[in-house]
């Protein structure tokens, strides 16, 4: 399909899907409850208050299909008033920080990010041997004759967009990260924050490069914290690494170091522990645990508190591209065609099928069938309702879960996207925040007191997500019985 | 809508200077000597070459000890393990320009720290000779109230030579696309917004915009950021 088909049948959708959204009185433009919070619906409506056309189901499909994401693998790259018009469409938020910073600055053409320059960087692997230079204060060194990470051609097929994106998503350096580097040259610190080596003596989401300055430095890059690594090496991409503690790894290098850190942010680092960081832009106290990035492409929002409205690719590559951008320090931006390139990888994974379990007892089976069927009843597929098993945004005072990052001024929304459940059993602790250690927990009416002692983030109760603690204890473990097999 | 205003400066046979400003899509006053523009377009009184220049980003970096980090122990991927113990007082340290982010750490004992900076895009049309830039002045200001907080000092001019940014004479020859950098000081963080922490007065979700005051051979023009925050501890 040519853009240009794309581009008719875009209007065509978009015609459809205007006249069924204003057949809908459901839409709200929604109200201001804090400073630079905007309440907005589940699927939230464009700032002008009229009703979104991009977020149809039908016009959806055919931006995800892959025809459709080869077609606009053009728009996103060629047309910058395509790309600002998307950015501002997904932007569910335009108060807060997140979104202002790329209103600001993003496809302007004149002015802003697009006036930096393109870096195209030269990255291979760290491996085994890296460390042993680390440890022996040998210097780094890439070999100047190193390819660039991209060739220049742009590619035309699905799978040379997903192999690109690979090598973006193990091989862009989000920027010079010393705190790695101490990692890989300590390897009693690497093992304990889950800085590791992986079977072949890559240490994936590390990577030696030339930087900006012409210096060779250790890198860190999407793999870091998305591609999971246990201790015998085995790596599972798009699995969050939640053995992998950033905070941890940062104050070691102060301690151990006596590079000087504010006191408070060492203190917020500290609270972090496995597999959380708080990467926002504000002083908010709103840590998040790392995310699987299975079932991406079926959710209508990305980041935990919905701030992007997911209505095609290009939403996605316009997060890549500016985070990649933002990550190195606003000094240069990467090719679009890798931010696009990595988007369609990111879409592109899943977990691998469950290996049929000979011991799994006729009761079991029986179990976890009486769990699909409550999921089903007790209206757990209202907000998990994709493919995925994730859905679109809900208003976070309906979840109740903690109120930070929802409402916080960096990238809040009001809104909390109900994950993806795919592999759920292996994505403890549970809540955007990793709050929870155990299905049974997220479903136990003890969570609640006072008196739950359970949280890796401190005693108390944890609140919110109340949805199932209400049901006999049989249900409920039907349902974590259920929740195993997906 | 993008809010560029074009600053057009035309100066007579006399030296002195007439200014004719534009706006781009949006309708504005026109700026006279030091009113900072988004993009300002001077005509260089010796050449008569045309040169744009636009802030194009600026990070905000952290308060860096004013030891500069090339070849010191703040070099990437080197250790730093004999490292004195940390000093107590948390007191602002003059901050000095790094190197292109591998400023010394606060304390100077030589760790990573990531300095400030500004990127500049220039353009200018053809010619025999090139334009000299030079920085007058770089002051930070609270984006909503315009308040002036702070006055950071430019160094190390450089400019994208396709691989990287290596030293800039800070000529923008004639028929050039030119992207440029200079680092800068730190705002001083912790004692911004008064005498509080900078933690209590929200520095990190505060809006700033930088105004960089650029003399191009000889005509002074302040170019205007967008808002910029500063660069939070971990940027993604």
């Amino acid at each position: 399909m040519s853009w240009r088909s794309l581009a008719t049948l875009l209007v065509a959708l978009s015609a459809a899907a205007l006249a069924a959204c204003h057949r809908s009185d459901g839409a709200s433009t929604g109200t201001v409850t804090d400073a630079s919070v905007v309440m907005v619906t589940p699927v939230a409506a464009p700032p002008d208050g009229a009703a979104s056309d991009a977020t149809h189901p039908a016009l959806r499909a055919e931006r995800f299909s892959e025809a459709g994401m080869l077609a606009e693998a053009a728009l996103y790259l060629d047309d910058a008033d395509f790309r600002r018009r998307t950015l501002v469409e997904s932007l569910v938020n335009p108060k807060n920080t997140y979104s202002k910073q790329r209103l600001d600055a993003y496809g302007l053409k004149t002015a802003g990010w697009d006036l930096l320059p393109v870096w195209n960087p030269q990255s291979v692997p760290a491996t085994s041997a890296t460390a042993a230079d680390l440890r022996a204060h040998r210097s780094l060194a890439i070999d100047p004759a190193a390819p660039r990470l991209w060739d220049g051609k742009r590619p035309t097929t699905m799978a040379g967009w997903v192999a690109l994106g690979r090598q973006v998503f193990f091989g862009y350096p989000l920027r010079v990260e010393i705190f790695v580097s101490w990692a890989l040259e300590h390897p009693d610190v690497g093992e304990r924050v889950g800085v590791r080596a992986a079977t072949d003596g890559t240490y994936p989401g590390v990577r030696i490069f030339t930087d900006i300055q012409g210096r060779t430095a250790l890198g860190i890059t999407c793999a870091i914290c998305h591609a999971s690594i246990d201790e015998h090496g085995q790596t599972t991409v798009g699995e969050a690494r939640r053995v992998f503690d950033y905070g941890a790894l940062r104050n070691a290098y102060h301690a151990q170091t006596g590079v000087r850190v504010d006191a408070d942010l060492a203190r917020r680092m500290k609270s972090w522990g496995p597999g959380r960081a708080d990467v926002t832009e504000d002083d908010d106290e709103d840590p998040v645990a790392i995310p699987d990035l299975w079932g991406l492409r079926d959710q209508t929002a990305l980041t935990q508190a919905g701030t992007i409205n997911h209505v095609g690719p290009t939403a996605l590559a316009i997060r890549q591209e500016t985070q990649l951008l933002t990550s190195n320090h606003q000094r240069v931006r990467p090719p679009r065609e890798l931010a696009y390139a990595l988007a369609l990888y990111v879409y592109s994974l899943a977990p691998e099928p469950r290996a049929p379990s000979a011991a799994t007892s006729s009761a079991a089976t029986a179990q976890s069938a009486r769990g699909r069927a409550l999921f089903a009843s007790e209206g757990c597929t209202t907000c998990h309702s994709n493919a995925a098993f994730g859905g679109p945004p809900v208003p976070a005072e309906r979840i109740g879960t903690d109120r930070a990052l929802a409402f916080g001024g960096a990238r809040g929304t009001g809104t909390y996207r109900p994950p993806a459940l795919l592999r759920v059993a292996d994505a403890a602790p549970y809540f955007h925040q990793g709050a929870v250690p155990t299905l049974e927990d997220v479903l136990s009416p003890a969570r609640l007191e006072p008196t739950y002692a359970g949280s890796p983030v401190g005693k108390g109760a944890v609140a919110g997500h109340v949805f199932g603690t209400d049901l006999p204890a049989a249900d409920r473990a039907a349902l974590a019985s259920y929740m195993r097999t997906l | 809508m993008l809010k560029s205003l074009h600053c057009v400066v035309v100066l007579g046979a006399l030296g002195i200077a007439a200014f004719a400003c534009t706006a781009g899509s949006t309708q504005g006053g026109g700026g006279l000597g030091s009113t900072p523009v988004k993009q300002a377009e001077v005509t260089s009184p010796t050449s008569g070459l045309k040169v744009t220049a636009t802030i194009s980003a600026v990070t905000l970096g952290e308060e860096c000890a004013n030891t500069p980090a090339a070849g010191s122990k703040a070099s990437p991927g080197t250790a730093a393990s004999d490292c004195a113990a940390p000093p107590a007082s948390s007191a602002k340290e003059d901050a000095g320009g790094g190197a292109g982010g591998f400023a010394a750490a606060p304390g100077g004992c030589g760790g990573y720290c990531q300095s400030s900076n500004v990127q500049i895009a220039f353009t200018s049309t053809a010619g025999t000779k090139g334009a000299t830039v030079e920085v007058v002045s770089v002051t930070l200001h609270d984006a909503q109230t315009g308040k002036l907080l702070d006055t950071l000092k430019s160094s190390k001019p450089q400019e994208w030579n396709g691989n990287g940014y290596a030293a800039w004479d800070q000529v923008v020859p004639p028929a050039t696309e030119l992207k440029a950098s200079y680092d800068l000081t730190s705002p001083a963080w912790s004692t911004l917004n008064g005498s509080d922490s900078a933690r209590t007065t929200n520095a990190y979700g505060t809006a700033y915009t930088l105004d960089v005051t650029l003399r191009i051979d000889g005509v002074e023009v302040t170019l205007e950021s967008v808002a910029v925050n500063r660069e939070p501890p971990v940027a993604t």
